[in-house]
């Protein structure tokens, strides 16, 4: 597969993506993007410089080990933290200087999350956990946030499991649950965070097959995972490495 | 967020944890009961003596005669003979604050009929302006007249307690009753009174003619009296009246600028203000304790809320994460903090009126609540939860999603 390099200060490189999406418009446009925190005495820079592009329809997967700088290139990406250097265009808006309240208003509208975690409400139904979303922004009426989160649930194959609480369900139905509320905003871009992580194989296998459907549909994905085979399923892999972007590869 | 929204997220919440939510609950109850319960007990015992002053008649001014002294030597209060009916006469014609005066005469001695006896608490020998005064109505037959008391009648007037004793319950209209072995008849029956403040029964009366009572019952040749009671004609002129009727008093006693009044006056509003300063020590108190409980349930509330918003950190980082403001999650754990007080005052009010009426039936005390009090307390209860709760849910607000998803 061809693959491109980039490196810090280089000219965004996204060569094999180009190709793929050619004539497609960019979702996510990352130039030059550099994250500094400071952990006490000394200044970390899980980010050293990355240019990235992602159009609509693809399937991306960012894959590093721990440590990589992956997790803070998908929080940047997510919109959960702001860039210290450089430019976000996301949809054709700059949102890297905006403010919390602006960012969250954007986590709303354009993205879906998946945690490793799955992070769902205990004690708490797998409907009421699809609505969650629904409830922030402009909250549409009851009824529709039900039949929303209904018609999610059917979707990713728990249609019948809508009063099941998470304890009740196995850990590849819960992150089902947790796909189907990170949809049930029709999002732009669906970001996942090592999303088979606490699967066992066959789980793992049936959501990544669960992602690829929703990419064939139409949906722009974007998963985290220090796994390289997970990341060979995805029709794009970029590989992360201190902070950089060392490898990408796709059609 | 909407706060229809917010709220059934906060219910939501509280319902998954019952138990904790019950405890966080448990001050603010205890504390909205004890103050409901002793407001409820108190404000009934003062209801009872305010009611019992107000009997006394309305707007009611009392004048006695004064100490006598002779040679620095005080005899005490009403050893002096200096109120006649002529000063009440005097006083009716020339203070026109006064709507009514009655003068007073007592005795006590023994009242017969039929070989029953009894022996009432007092006998007032009155004018005909009585019931005027005291506004004490009949509730049966009629008060004796002016002419009466000018002809000395051997007519009486006599309350319900002499009538259920005397007469067995048996109508009294028209009967002769024997005082001093003179015969009276009895010409009409007083409505019931109840007990005083003092705690004397004041239906144990019998009411004759002043008249016939000095001359008859007391056996004297003099026309003072024991006492005057004037009813003023409104709250407002209470203190003119004062200064006039002592300025008549003085000069139809001939008394000098610098020599002290040989009477003394005493107003129910004075009765009553001492009744309501005790009142309203007690409020003073209650209120005291009510904020000593409050701060206590409240710093319960912020406790539980602190443990709450650490607990659920993931799952604020996760409403962060789906677009969640801070001030969404600040109203989230706000609105929880509040419904939490809320609940518990409410549920307080409930058991404190509760154990009032409890107290009310087992104990036979009066208690009294009013709306207002409640709505207070309420009231009180939801702002200790905005107070309290404040702080936890601006710590939850102020989360990084980032942290607060990677929160263990």
């Amino acid at each position: 597969m061809p693959g491109a390099v980039s490196r810090p200060g280089a000219e965004p490189a996204h060569a094999g993506a180009t190709d793929a999406a050619a004539g497609r418009e960019a979702v996510i446009a990352l130039d030059d993007v550099r994250k500094t925190y400071r952990m006490g005495e000394v200044d970390v820079m899980p980010l050293r410089g990355v240019s990235v592009t992602v159009k609509r329809g693809e399937l991306v997967a960012i894959q590093g080990a721990s440590g990589s700088g992956k997790t803070t290139l998908l929080n940047i990406i997510g919109c959960l933290d702001r860039p210290t250097s450089g430019r976000y265009v996301l949809n054709g808006r700059d949102v890297s200087r905006l403010s919390k309240d602006q960012l969250a208003a954007v986590r709303h509208q354009t993205f879906g999350f998946v945690f490793q975690q799955f992070n769902l409400l205990g004690r708490t139904s797998a409907l009421e956990n699809v609505e969650l979303p629904l409830l922030y922004g402009d909250p549409p009426p009851t009824k529709e946030r039900h039949d929303r989160a209904r018609a999610m649930l059917e979707r990713v194959g728990l249609g019948d499991r809508i009063d099941h609480h998470p304890g009740q369900l196995s850990g590849g139905q819960q992150q089902r649950v947790a796909i189907a509320r990170a949809l049930v905003t029709k999002p732009s871009v669906l970001l996942a965070d090592e999303p088979t992580g606490n699967l066992d194989s066959k789980a793992g296998a049936e959501i990544l097959e669960l992602f690829m459907q929703l990419n064939r549909d139409g949906l722009t994905i974007v998963l985290v995972t220090h796994d390289p085979s997970v990341a060979a399923r995805a029709p794009r892999q970029i590989v992360v490495r201190d902070g950089l972007i060392v490898e990408e590869a796709g059609t | 967020m909407r706060v229809g929204v917010t709220l059934v997220l906060a219910l939501k919440s509280l319902a998954r944890h019952r138990v904790r939510t019950a405890l966080a609950m448990l001050g603010i109850v205890i504390g909205i009961a004890a103050v409901i319960a002793m407001v409820a007990i108190g404000q009934g015992a003062s209801d009872v003596v305010q009611n019992q002053i107000a009997s006394m008649g309305r707007n009611i001014l009392m004048i006695w005669p004064g100490a006598a002294t002779s040679g620095g030597f005080s005899w005490g209060a009403g050893t002096t003979v200096s109120l006649t009916s002529d000063d009440t006469e005097a006083l009716l014609k020339e203070v026109p604050e006064i709507r009514a005066i009655t003068a007073t005469v007592r005795t006590r001695t023994q009242i017969v009929f039929e070989g029953r006896n009894w022996n009432p608490q007092t006998i007032n020998g009155t004018d005909a302006s009585y019931s005027d005064v005291r506004d004490w109505q009949l509730v049966d037959g009629d008060y004796f007249t002016e002419r009466d008391v000018i002809a000395s009648a051997k007519v009486c007037v006599i309350g319900l307690t002499i009538e259920e004793n005397l007469f067995l319950g048996e109508s009294s209209l028209g009967k002769t009753v024997r005082i001093k072995n003179i015969p009276f008849r009895v010409v009409g029956v007083l409505a019931r009174k109840g007990t005083s403040s003092y705690g004397s029964d004041q239906d144990d009366i019998v009411l004759v003619p002043w008249t016939t009572c000095k001359a008859m019952l007391q056996g004297s040749a003099f026309r003072n009296v024991d006492q005057i009671m004037a009813s003023i004609r409104s709250a407002d002129e209470v203190e003119t009246a004062i200064a006039s009727i002592t300025e008549v008093l003085r000069a139809r006693h001939r008394i000098q600028p610098r020599d002290p009044s040989d009477f003394r006056l005493l107003t129910m509003t004075e009765m009553a203000s001492t009744a309501k300063d005790t009142q309203e020590t007690m409020s003073t108190l209650l209120a005291v304790i009510a904020s000593i409980s409050l701060l206590v349930g409240g710093i319960g509330i912020m406790n539980i809320m602190l443990v709450s918003v650490s607990e659920r950190t993931r799952e604020i980082g996760l409403r962060l994460a789906v677009g969640a403001r801070g001030r969404d999650i600040l109203q989230q754990f706000l609105m929880e903090a509040v419904l939490l007080s809320g609940a518990a005052g409410l549920v307080g009010i409930a058991l404190g009126y509760g154990a009032a009426t409890l107290t009310a039936s087992e104990m036979a005390w009066p208690v009294s609540i009013s709306w207002n009090i409640m709505g207070i307390a309420a009231a009180f209860s939801c702002a200790v939860g905005v107070f309290f709760g404040f702080y936890p849910a601006m710590r939850a607000a102020r989360l990084d999603p980032i942290e607060a998803l990677r929160w263990e």
